[in-house]
């Protein structure tokens, strides 16, 4: 497969939930595409669509009350939002697996590792259950937990989070999948097993070369293993640009919130030995069903000014490669 | 570990047993009436058509003249070498009459409960699967229905329509009498409640682990939907479900003293009943310790089952 093909496009995304007061919009508009061998990063925070997202690629979205209103997500020829509920089977953890974020509750607790690592060897590979536990094996050395023979008839509660999130990336590699899609996969875990687990995520994505979209609140992870990034806020993508790009330059006031938001080592006290605020990004994102009409930063955005509040911002090209969703130019 | 784990339990249950035993002895004690009257086959008023020595020597035979303590440690032995005294009425040994009541009843019970959690649950199950849909609703309903109807009402109204109107099952009468079709109408009268408790269990139960992490885990790696909900979903809802299969059997018990006499079974209720109205207190108690340890056992089986199921409960 070629390298600057994507391997994954979502276009004009478009997903609602049922509330008591109707249907309301958790992701608008959203296109990405994410190349093989690439880690597209989507970054956000918590409930700006980010995790809907990605559960509508593998159309793991619970429906009712969701549902995907609009859009295409093409994967190779097919459009995921249109196949038939069999072939999406066969794509999930196949060619396409996910790992979730909290590693102590997406295991099933009453089944030994061995036997869930062999569910999607057994299912999309049609091997017999004693070369799927062999190949189980091979998956909890891949990611390298000790003494793997012996905790392949252990028990999801005998582990700690770490080792429980390297079986679920072991789970979701067990078919070689495509794309991997990391849904905060080290929000749960301590600082130094986040490392570790980010660092595994990278070597085995070099050496199985496949692509992954990491999905995250933080910008630490992405500055860490992704190539390129998509900012989200409210629903919609209000920036997109390479790493270094944005770390280097946001373009939009949002994104520039966020890094001012980052405490800083050298200034947690002030000049005097106060301590010194941490900065935020004032108010709150707007609920739901309570968008404003212009720009949906418009209310918390210091950059503020008339159009924002009319008009809608549409995603252009700041500079090359570089997209922003904003009517202003910040320096 | 396994095996500890049951002998713990096994060992657990001894005290409960003694309880049983002790409170079946005290049970003698309370009653009103003297034990000696009784034991002569004669009401309270038949008390003054006696000798005063018939009377006492009714009691030294009986063993009431000795000091509380003493029939206490008697009773107790004998309890535990199986001997439980005998009757009144024919001097038959309780044990020996248990023995031919007990697996009647333990019939009829494992066939009602049984039928309940197969029932209950698949119910249940449906149900949580179409949750907020009609079909949900139905079953809602169906299981409101059955928790309040009593079973004695519905045993009525089954011997009705299905014994006397359409005659497609014995209106009363024993397996051994009429075979398996004799059970249908008592099953289906006692069995209509703890499957109601059950599909309801299983209903909330199932919904609770179907919104949980795994859930969509299991689906992420591509399997199907019945796998998902046969191999993920229900063993995780279980644990509670066992735990009201369990309460129901030992509730079915007593439910199962009123269906006995009403279809005129032979089994422990109808021992009981019989046993009451003719005062026949060894007998009272007998029974009253096997329903106690029946209980007990239930109990132990259901701790036994969770362990089984749910490799974090252990020890």
């Amino acid at each position: 497969m070629e390298m600057n093909k994507p391997i994954l496009q979502l276009q004009g995304l478009r997903t609602e939930f049922k509330t008591g007061s109707g249907w309301v919009t958790a992701v608008d508009d959203l296109s990405y595409s994410v190349n093989p061998g690439e880690t597209l990063g989507i970054v956000g925070e918590s409930g700006c669509g980010k995790s809907v997202s990605s559960l509508c690629v593998l159309r793991l979205l619970p429906e009712p009350p969701g549902r995907i209103s609009g859009g295409e997500i093409w994967y190779g020829g097919e459009d995921l939002t249109k196949v038939a509920e069999t072939r999406i089977r066969d794509i999930r953890g196949n060619e396409i697996a996910m790992v979730f974020q909290e590693p102590m509750t997406t295991l099933n607790p009453l089944m030994t590792i061995g036997t869930q690592l062999c569910e999607p060897i057994m299912k999309h590979q049609g091997l017999s259950r004693k070369d799927a536990m062999q190949r189980a094996h091979e998956l909890l050395q891949l990611v390298r937990i000790p003494d793997a023979k012996h905790w392949l008839k252990g028990y999801p509660h005998e582990m700690s989070g770490g080792m429980r999130q390297r079986v679920v990336i072991a789970m979701a590699l067990a078919c070689s999948p495509k794309v991997l899609i990391a849904d905060e996969p080290t929000t749960a875990l301590d600082v130094t097993i986040q490392a570790q687990i980010l660092a595994l995520l990278k070597e085995l994505q070099d050496r199985l070369g496949m692509a992954v979209i990491m999905v995250t609140h933080d910008l630490g992870v992405i500055a860490e293993v992704a190539d390129r990034v998509v900012v989200m806020y409210a629903g919609s993508k209000v920036e997109e640009a390479t790493v270094e790009d944005l770390f280097a330059r946001p373009r939009h006031p949002y994104t520039h919130g966020l890094f001012r938001a980052i405490p800083d080592i050298d200034s947690i006290t002030s000049s005097e030995g106060a301590p010194t605020r941490l900065e935020e990004i004032p108010g709150m994102v707007p609920a739901l069903d309570a968008m404003p009409s212009g720009c949906p930063f418009s209310t918390r955005c210091p950059f503020v000014i008339e159009r924002c509040l009319a008009e809608r911002p549409i995603l252009e090209e700041k500079a090359p490669g570089h997209f922003a969703a904003c009517f202003r130019e910040l320096s | 570990m396994f095996f500890k784990f049951v002998i713990r339990r096994v060992l657990f249950s001894i005290p409960t047993i003694v309880g049983i035993v002790t409170l079946a002895f005290l049970l003698g004690k309370l009653i009103p009436g003297d034990p000696a009257v009784a034991a002569l086959g004669l009401d309270l008023d038949g008390a003054s058509t006696v000798s005063q020595e018939e009377l006492e020597r009714v009691r030294t035979e009986l063993g009431l003249d000795r000091p509380v303590i003493v029939q206490y440690m008697s009773w107790f032995g004998d309890a535990l070498q199986g001997d439980l005294g005998r009757s009144s009425v024919n001097r038959e040994s309780v044990t020996a009459l248990i023995l031919r009541a007990f697996p009647n009843t333990m019939f009829l019970l494992l066939t009602t409960i049984s039928t309940a959690a197969l029932i209950g649950i698949s119910l249940g199950v449906f149900s949580a699967l179409h949750r907020g849909k009609s079909a949900d609703l139905v079953a809602r309903l169906v299981t409101i229905v059955g928790v309040s109807t009593p079973p004695f009402w519905l045993a009525l109204v089954l011997i009705l329509v299905f014994a006397f109107n359409l005659n497609l099952f014995p209106m009363n009468g024993s397996v051994a009498e009429h075979g398996w079709t004799a059970l249908v109408l008592p099953t289906a009268s006692i069995a209509l409640q703890p499957a109601a408790l059950i599909a309801r269990m299983s209903r909330s139960s199932m919904l609770e682990v179907l919104s949980q992490d795994m859930i969509r885990t299991a689906a992420a790696k591509g399997l199907g939907r019945w796998t998902i909900i046969l191999r993920h979903g229900l063993p995780n809802a279980l644990s509670p479900v066992i735990t009201v299969i369990g309460f129901q059997f030992a509730n079915l018990m007593g439910g199962a003293v009123a269906i006995e006499v009403l279809f005129g079974m032979p089994g422990l209720g109808s021992l009981l009943i019989n046993a009451i109205f003719e005062n026949d207190l060894k007998v009272i108690q007998g029974v009253v310790v096997i329903v106690g340890i029946t209980f007990a056992l239930t109990n132990l089986a259901v701790d036994l089952l969770y362990s089984v199921i749910d490799p974090r409960i252990k020890l």
